[in-house]
């Protein structure tokens, strides 16, 4: 090859990269606002900074969901954009959505704990579940971090519960390949809450990025002209970065015993749980357990989410291993006919 | 395309130089976007990223070219550049994580990790002997935590040297391994990416990284801390409430709540238990009115 074929690709390249740019600040240009979370529900439960969001569908056809999200991030996420909609893909399923968001905390929520989050504030938003949609108990479909409060909660309160459905949740936090385990392990949670009072947001988008920062920065930033080529591929982006973007803090308490006594010690899996004066323990689970997760998810590694099926005392366990990984198993576009589809005929066939 | 390369580069320059100034002359004229990004903090900052991006990219790409013709383009020479980009690329995201107190990150930023002890600065002379001995006392505890600082970033950096350097290693027999040496500059990148990410996976997993990094953030944090350790005491100087004593007064409404909520349950049970027994209770007590109802009628009572 010679220097003068390769110097010419180069500035061709480069032509054309400019030539992108120019293209993509002219649809962002003409982009107006990015809309999030836009199917209709009403807010039929509120405490602190919690509520608890209910979506009806057209018809009811299937048993009630309620989904509790995780402290971590915005539970949009499962609403993202019409076409790529955990929750309107339920809702179509004929499955009315309580949808458990737990708010942005303030500094004055820095002593919240982990009890407070599981045996107040999840138990009063089951109550009113239950309640609401006249039912005896609920069926619990958890996500991430709040699938492993879901786990604790069943454990906890087992009258309340019908059937348990963690989706994408970390379980065994000592798992071999878990990164995210072993540089949450590097921080020391008691100095950053003495330092922030609660956890910074934008430190949490850090620590993700962290994980793979060429790949989740230099790279990203390389591909803006793809990304941005025309007004929907544009608005697809941009939602996705809005949400990576828009971490809420963590209370500072909370935050130190999820570290200490999940990423540090793993008691879901060494035992010794103890949230206020009751211990958790996951063999009171008898509930039918559905536990789905994403073969290349970074964040949960399958085995990870999987050590959950030896841990609980339910006869009824099954596991769905789900192509994608951690936000792409339910915000894909592959995933929107595939997850919920199983989410529902499962729930039916529980229920039946 | 002509032919030859610095006719080629010029051409190059001089379209970059043209879209450049076709961006300012919009941005000074019609701000075709200004308007609408207002309220848009994603849109916007996603333009100034694409925008500055571009533009690194570019005079990296000049760069770039520039050093591969000084050179054979079949050496590895030129992948220098990347070595030097992509260190200073994770130490601008590295800035970005830490996010460390701006008085601290100026002085950081001009002292780099040579320490100097904050008394022979310039800035300090002649007021280091009439300050307060509360002032003193917190110069003091700034240059302890801001050396300690930049003990753990060097420490850190130089593991990150490492890193690039296994980098550096990796693409060049990547580069090696192929028939034709890239022809795109992006094809150089994604080589650079995608062999970072497959050594960074494994570095993190060190030990000597992982409390390397641990040190860091801790560094960090103090100088945090230091800042607002400054703040509270001005504070209290202004009778105003410092966030220490803000935290203490949450932690006991913190209590108080939670010992609320307990009594609350209780008093839930209770009312419960009072329900249950008050429903027990009532059933005997309609036995009874029968019972009464058939002694006025003359019948015997039920025993």
């Amino acid at each position: 090859m010679s220097g003068s074929r390769n110097f010419s690709s180069i500035a061709t390249e480069i032509l054309a990269q400019q030539q992108a740019v120019l293209n993509s600040l002219k649809v962002l240009a003409e982009l107006e606002s990015i809309e999030v979370g836009t199917t209709p529900f009403s807010v039929i439960y509120q405490e602190g900074t919690l509520s608890l969001n209910y979506y009806a569908p057209e018809t009811i056809s299937a048993p009630p969901v309620m989904i509790v999200y995780a402290l971590v991030n915005r539970p949009y996420i499962l609403d993202l954009q019409p076409d790529r909609s955990l929750i309107a893909s339920l809702l179509s399923r004929g499955t009315p959505v309580y949808l458990l968001d737990w708010g942005t905390p303030s500094r004055a929520d820095r002593y919240t704990d982990l009890e407070d989050y599981i045996c107040y504030f999840l138990d009063k938003a089951v109550d009113a579940v239950i309640s609401h949609s006249q039912q005896h108990k609920v069926n619990l479909l958890g996500v991430c971090q709040g699938g492993t409060f879901s786990l604790c909660y069943t454990a906890l309160f087992p009258d309340k519960v019908q059937t348990l459905l963690p989706l994408v949740t970390p379980v065994d936090f000592h798992s071999a390949d878990n990164c995210l385990a072993q540089l949450a392990r590097c921080m020391n949670a008691k100095e950053l809450t003495d330092t922030y009072g609660n956890l910074p947001g934008y430190i949490l988008t850090h620590a993700f990025k962290t994980l793979m920062p060429m790949r989740l920065g230099l790279q990203k930033q390389l591909d803006l002209p793809k990304l941005l080529a025309n007004r929907e591929k544009a608005l697809n982006f941009l939602r996705m970065e809005r949400w990576i973007n828009d971490s809420p803090d963590l209370c500072g308490q909370a935050f130190i015993e999820f570290m200490q006594w999940f990423f540090e010690e793993n008691r879901l899996i060494e035992g010794g749980l103890q949230l206020g004066n009751r211990t958790v323990d996951l063999t009171a689970i008898t509930q039918p357990v559905l536990n789905i997760y994403a073969q290349g998810d970074h964040l949960v590694p399958p085995a990870s989410a999987s050590a959950l099926k030896d841990i609980t005392s339910s006869l009824d366990y099954q596991e769905a291993p789900l192509p994608g990984g951690h936000i792409g198993v339910f915000v894909g576009r592959q995933a929107q006919q595939h997850l919920p589809d199983l989410i529902v005929d499962w729930l039916k066939e529980k229920h039946s | 395309m002509a032919e030859d390369p610095l006719v080629q580069m010029q051409q190059l320059l001089q379209a970059q130089q043209r879209l450049w100034e076709h961006f300012r002359q919009q941005g000074t004229e019609q701000q075709p976007w200004a308007n609408l990004f207002a309220n848009q903090d994603e849109i916007e900052k996603t333009a100034q990223t694409l925008s500055s991006q571009a533009k690194a990219y570019g005079e990296f790409a000049k760069a770039f070219v520039e050093k591969a013709q000084a050179e054979d383009i079949n050496s590895s020479d030129h992948l220098q550049q990347f070595f030097e980009q992509f260190q200073q690329y994770r130490e601008q995201l590295l800035r970005q994580e830490l996010a460390i107190p701006e008085g601290f990150d100026v002085l950081f930023s001009s002292l780099g990790s040579q320490h100097q002890g904050f008394a022979a600065m310039p800035f300090m002379q002649g007021q280091w002997q009439h300050q307060l001995n509360r002032i003193k006392d917190r110069v003091i505890n700034a240059e302890q935590v801001l050396t300690a600082f930049q003990q753990a970033y060097l420490e850190f950096q130089a593991l990150e040297q490492q890193l690039n350097q296994q980098v550096y290693r990796k693409v060049e027999q990547t580069l090696g391994e192929r028939e034709n040496p890239p022809e795109q500059l992006r094809e150089y990148v994604d080589a650079w990416i995608n062999g970072y990410e497959e050594c960074y996976q494994t570095h993190i997993q060190t030990e000597a990284y992982q409390q390397s990094y641990q040190a860091l953030i801790s560094a960090a944090a103090q100088l945090h801390q230091q800042t607002q350790h400054n703040w509270d005491e001005e504070y209290r100087l202004f009778g105003l409430v410092p966030a220490g004593d803000y935290d203490q007064l949450l932690e006991r409404h913190h209590r108080l709540q939670k010992q609320v909520r307990q009594q609350q349950q209780q008093l839930d049970k209770l009312a419960e238990q009072l329900q249950t027994l008050q429903k027990t209770a009532s059933k005997p007590i309609r036995k009874r009115r029968t019972t009464t109802k058939a002694n006025k009628d003359g019948a015997a009572p039920n025993l």
